[in-house]
């Protein structure tokens, strides 16, 4: 019975870790090995690309729906990581502003929460994985191979030009 | 995805399993080690493969969670039929919960989705004091507590959220504290093109009304142009309003946006009743305000529209009589600079057929941030009839307010502000004030 758990148990790890490898295997090299910022989404989403001005739309709150009619849930990482310091700059602004903009887009009741902030790359991954709206915003390294990377003005990471340096 | 079960044998696992592991994980980092020996390590590879270690981490943390729900669910014999989907959707709802949820829940304790699924209030509040003088005979300076604001959200959907603005205040003459709910909406988003709110809101005249609601931190001034001061405060605009509201966008190219209200509008001010007609309406007519404003990508700050309104106003001691209004504004704001810009156009038309009157009003505002310091300067101009059935008393009210506003915290200002009000057949009176705005 001890022999049958504990080979159970190793086919669970060496599946787990199968998993892993398989997904590094599958998102591009030229994305993989970028420090460039992914901008993720649903894999059931089915836009697949953004341009620069309706990304900012999004950031800002002034678009709040996807294409496909799901309401937009963004999920940044919290103050402090490169993802979001490199994101909310992109916008122009401070993380200070960025937090007040939303707080006074609230207060007006023009949207209903402020963005999602998680501690990790993993928890923003899952939120957008379990959310047909998720949004998150990754760097190339840390993709998930089981989302969706959408192209920015016609750009992905690591591609000259692609806005999120 | 949610293939919980096999955590199952991993966990229930003999020690004599979890004795391999570990000797199969030794032997692996032995292994590693001796190849970190032979070979060089590339810093970035390192950087690489902590932040891969990372990663998993979180994952780690979150199957953990998940298989807290699922242990917690089989405990329950409430719930006997508790199966992975319905997990997985109750993960699913705790993901998507507000930011603050997360915020609370997620860097330093476990979450708890479960609790999550359910609407929870958020609740912000805004306060201010201010010392307020001026050179008017018989009047003394004072110290004055503000508004006290709790504003309360509530996410209840993807689509549906709740919110309202109490506000206490002392009234100015009795020194006697009131309570009202100054907003009080529940709203429902279809799309980015039509977003419904229903309850008592602010109507959407003008730019300032809608932008500042009740809260003095917000506003960069002290106080707001006498155009949109409130109802209860003198005001002669219909600034709150109870029934049905519709905005959205018509063009997200041009950034053009529509708003259509309909509600109860204001009856005519007096002193013994409220001007918002929160419950009963004086007359079956409706009051209905449609207006269109432009956010141009081309230009970002920049904000200009239009709006019109049209109540019918059934005073108790005057005829009654129709009101439209008509606004327009050009506002450019940046997070260092703002130039407001906004004009109204009040048309009083008697039923009784006595001539019409028309109110101007229109005020200009502009300031710039240098670090926490913002000087600012707002002229304002109001100029009611003296045959005007329902403003008279105000007549021709002009004057600059200047003034400087110092950011203590992100959530805390103090500002201090001179102004000088000149009125028709009336001295000129000059004011000096000083108000400390807070939000917790």
């Amino acid at each position: 019975m001890t022999i049958k758990k504990t080979i159970s148990s190793l086919v669970v790890l060496v599946g787990l870790l199968q998993i892993g490898s398989e997904g590094s295997e599958q998102i591009p090299a030229s994305i993989k090995s970028s420090n460039d910022i992914a901008v993720v989404i649903n894999p059931k989403n089915d836009t697949s690309e953004l341009s620069s001005a309706d990304l900012r739309k999004i950031l800002l709150g002034d678009r709040r729906f996807w294409k496909n009619k799901a309401p937009l849930t963004i999920v940044l990482r919290e103050p402090g990581s490169r993802e979001r310091q490199d994101v909310i700059a992109s916008l122009g602004m401070s993380d200070a502003e960025f937090g007040q903009h939303w707080r006074d887009r609230v207060f007006r009741g023009e949207v209903s929460a402020v963005p999602l902030s998680v501690p990790s790359n993993g928890m923003a991954s899952q939120v957008v994985r379990d959310n047909a709206g998720g949004v998150t915003f990754v760097l190339g390294r840390n993709l998930s191979p089981d989302l969706k990377v959408l192209k920015i003005d016609g750009k992905l990471p690591g591609e000259a030009g692609y806005p999120l340096k | 995805m949610y293939n919980i079960p096999s955590w199952g044998p991993f966990k229930r696992s003999s020690v004599s399993a979890y004795s391999l592991i570990i000797a199969l994980v030794l032997l692996c980092t032995g292994a590693s080690a001796q190849q970190s020996a032979s070979a060089p390590v590339d810093p970035e590879t390192v950087k690489a493969l902590l932040q891969r270690m990372q990663a998993l981490e979180d994952e780690v943390r979150t199957l953990r969670s998940q298989v807290q729900t699922l242990t917690a669910a089989q405990a329950n014999p409430a719930q006997p039929n508790t199966k992975e989907p319905e997990i997985a959707s109750a993960v699913a709802a705790a993901s998507s919960a507000p930011a603050q949820v997360a915020e609370e829940y997620g860097s330093h304790s476990q979450p708890r989705p479960m609790e999550m699924n359910t609407p929870r209030l958020q609740l912000r509040g805004y306060g201010d004091v201010s010392w307020n003088a001026k050179d008017l005979a018989g009047t003394t300076n004072s110290f004055a507590l503000g508004q006290l604001n709790l504003f309360i959200t509530s996410r209840l959907s993807d689509k549906a959220s709740f919110l309202a603005e109490t506000v206490i205040e002392a009234d100015q003459g009795t020194n006697e504290f009131g309570i009202e709910p100054e907003r009080l909406l529940f709203l429902y988003s279809v799309n980015d093109h039509l977003n419904f709110s229903v309850g008592r809101y602010h109507s959407s005249i003008g730019f300032y009304n809608t932008a500042y609601h009740h809260s003095a931190l917000m506003q960069t001034t002290m106080r707001r142009p006498f155009l949109f001061q409130f109802e209860d405060n003198g005001g002669i605009l219909p600034i709150h309003s109870v029934g049905v509201s519709a905005t959205g966008v018509i063009s997200s190219r041009l950034g053009m946006h529509y708003v259509a209200e309909i509600g109860n509008g204001r009856s005519a001010r007096t002193t013994i009743s409220n001007p918002v007609q929160n419950v009963t309406d004086d007359n079956n007519g409706k009051a209905f305000n449609l207006g269109l404003y432009f956010r141009p990508d081309a230009l970002r700050g920049l904000q200009f529209g239009f709006s019109g309104y049209h109540d019918h106003v059934t005073p108790l001691l005057s005829p009654n009589l129709t009101e439209d209004i008509y606004a327009g504004h050009v506002v450019y704001q940046t997070t260092h600079f703002e130039f407001l810009n906004e004009a109204v156009l009040l048309h009083h038309a008697p039923d009784s057929g006595a001539q019409a009157t028309n109110i101007p009003g229109f005020y200009s505002q502009i300031s710039k941030r240098f670090g926490n310091y913002r000087p600012y300067f707002r002229y304002e101009y109001v100029n009611v009839p003296a045959r005007d059935l329902l403003y008279s008393d105000v007549a021709l009210l002009h004057g600059p307010r200047a003034g400087l506003r110092y950011s203590l915290t992100e959530s805390a200002a103090f500002k201090v502000e001179f102004g000088r009000d000149m009125r028709r057949n009336l001295p000129s009176v000059n004011l000096v004030g000083t108000q400390l705005s807070f939000a917790f």
